[in-house]
């Protein structure tokens, strides 16, 4: 069974690999974005007024997307102080119970989201005025990409030969690595 | 309303991640209220993020990671101790230095409590100290990052309660330095008693001048950052976009410590620190939409009044309030919640919005750091592989002065103001 474990976690990184690649291209059109905005209002005074809209919904898509990267390494912070004390057994249960109430919430923020969506192309953007629809479509695709990514978690920890030792992490971006760097 | 609540609270403490049982819980107060309104669930989510001040959070973020990973930040260590490594308990005070020095470049206390665990505890215990002293001067210092400016929750509690970001940045800037000149004095009581060991070297001009010159490129950015936000010169947006420029060119240009592959793992990770972050902030919009709808705010203010109407009085409940919950759920998403309802509190009483946010602020970063399950504490325990229970021992003398810094800080609004009012960023 630990088979269908491996192949879960190894179809989780396959696309991660992507979504990751997509967050960081975000990130950096983020960073090129915010500095044409200072450039213009301190070095060359030029007529662009689009910047801060762009770089706010550039904000939200590179971070809604990166909430199914968090779910991959397990990062979203929780409360790991009972968890972590649990019997192995009883983690997994547990660890497979948070990704189906994580999976339904996605779910139902995908549902809802696309109606919100189909809304949004009704209303338009404060500077370029183009359809907020365009924007709003990042709440969905991020909900649809957590949910993948929860189900392939609940498989990997349902069949997997360990249970998880974490169903979090304690702080955001501390990861395992971090956590073993001392040696006794 | 049960229902919510006791999910909430059930969900939160058998370890199912903030940001999902905040969102879970306010969409099941929302379903109970009727499915027609469910399409508020992805609305508020995406309004809560769309604020332009939230950008500073990943920059700085960014700007964090590129200083840390070049190593410039490793200056700011050896400035430190070249001022106060000479002193008895030295490590531990150029602790205490160290986290005020970084402070001004990362926003996060958990994140220097990681940090300081992995290089400086271990250095403290070669040096002679207890593991467990290290750990608790290291978890005392931690919370000094989130209170001097930049600060995350600064930035948060700015951008949803319309204050002034630049008045709460310079509000932290007293307790800040207090923290650490009180944390300073309990090393320095705790001296003789724990036979904590001198420095290995004296006090050295020439030393202090030589790390100043290492460090000064590290030193010079928390300034800039600073004083453009301060000066109102640039936005804290802009500031922390222009931090991440500078960052880029000290690390990679000046020190040359960075590669194309450590840019795109630094990335990487402020991505996923964001996504983390801004899930729960997204998360607790959804839920204070869902408490505002059903008018909670309200009934908890009330609730405050009816129990007393003297100020001092719902300051303290306020202050207990803000420990407690602080303690067992993240403060990003405690403070989403709690400020729409805290805040119109203590306009009633009086208070200035200035200092009642960095009140709440200083109250959420110490809630960090108190025992059984203060964020801080448990990674401290974590890194360093130290019981929980042990650090506690060490470090009750530093809560109860953070304890004593926090009432200073409640009670005496000259004291948090008076930056603000120099610069003319509060009344």
């Amino acid at each position: 069974m630990t088979g269908m474990a491996n192949r879960a976690k190894a179809l989780s990184h396959r696309i991660n690999w992507v979504v990751e690649r997509a967050c960081v291209l975000l990130l950096v059109l983020l960073v090129l974005d915010v500095w044409l905005g200072v450039l213009v209002r301190y070095v060359i005074p030029l007529p662009l007024t689009f910047t801060e809209e762009l770089a706010r919904y550039l904000m939200i898509w590179m971070a809604l997307l990166a909430v199914s990267s968090g779910i991959v390494y397990r990062e979203h912070i929780g409360v790991e102080f009972v968890f972590q004390r649990f019997p192995p057994e009883m983690r997994r249960w547990l660890a497979v119970a948070f990704d189906v109430i994580g999976f339904v919430f996605f779910a139902a923020l995908f549902w809802y989201g696309l109606e919100f969506v189909e809304r949004g192309f009704r209303r338009m953007t404060m500077i370029y005025e183009i359809p907020k629809g365009y924007a709003f479509i990042g709440v969905p695709l991020a909900a649809a990409m957590a949910c993948i990514q929860l189900l392939l978690t609940g498989i990997h920890d349902f069949f997997a030969e360990e249970p998880p030792e974490t169903a979090g992490a304690a702080i955001a971006g501390l990861d395992a690595e971090t956590l073993e760097g001392r040696e006794d | 309303m049960f229902l919510v609540l006791g999910l909430f609270f059930g969900l939160l403490a058998i370890g199912l991640p903030v940001g999902f049982v905040i969102g879970v819980a306010g969409m099941i107060g929302i379903l109970q209220m009727g499915p027609r309104f469910m399409t508020m669930a992805p609305d508020r989510l995406f309004a809560g993020l769309d604020l332009f001040p939230f950008l500073a959070m990943p920059f700085f973020i960014l700007a964090g990671e590129i200083m840390n990973r070049s190593g410039i930040t490793m200056g700011l260590v050896k400035l430190a101790d070249a001022l106060v490594g000479w002193l008895r308990g030295g490590m531990a005070h150029s602790n205490m230095v160290a986290s005020v020095l970084f402070a001004g470049i990362t926003g996060s206390a958990t994140a220097d409590a990681a940090a300081f665990g992995n290089t400086l505890v271990p250095a403290m215990e070669k040096a002679g100290y207890t593991r467990r002293f290290a750990c608790a001067v290291t978890a005392a210092g931690s919370i000094i990052g989130p209170t001097i400016p930049p600060s995350t929750l600064a930035i948060i509690y700015g951008s949803i309660m319309g204050v002034s970001i630049a008045g709460l940045f310079a509000a932290g800037i007293l307790p800040g330095l207090l923290i650490c000149i009180i944390c300073m004095a309990v090393i320095a009581l705790l001296g003789r008693r724990l036979n904590l060991p001198k420095g290995e070297h004296g006090f050295d001009l020439c030393e202090v001048w030589l790390a100043l010159k290492e460090g000064i490129l590290a030193a010079i950015l928390p300034v800039f950052i600073l004083g453009s936000i301060l000066g109102g010169i640039a936005t804290p947006t802009e500031a922390a976009a222009i931090a991440v420029a500078y960052a880029l060119v000290v690390g990679g240009l000046v020190y040359r410590a960075l590669s194309w592959r450590d840019l795109y793992d630094m990335c990487v990770r402020t991505t996923r620190i964001t996504g983390v972050i801004f899930l729960i902030i997204a998360s607790a919009t959804i839920l204070g939409w869902w408490m505002t709808f059903n008018q909670i705010p309200q009934m908890i203010a009330a609730a405050f009044l009816a129990l007393s109407s003297d100020p001092n009085v719902i300051i303290g409940m306020i202050l207990v309030l803000l420990l407690l919950i602080g303690l067992f759920m993240d403060i990003n998403a405690t403070l989403i919640i709690l400020a729409p309802v805290l805040a119109p509190l203590t306009l009633t009483i009086g208070m200035d919005p200035v200092h009642a946010g960095i009140m709440i602020i200083l109250a959420l970063n110490i809630s960090l750091m108190t025992p059984p399950v203060g964020a801080c504490l448990f990674v401290l325990a974590s890194v360093c592989k130290e019981s929980v229970e042990s650090i506690t021992v060490a470090l009750w003398p530093f809560i109860l002065a953070e304890f004593m810094i926090l009432l200073l800080v409640a009670f005496w609004s000259d004291l948090t103001l008076f930056i603000p009012r120099l610069l003319g960023l509060a009344g």
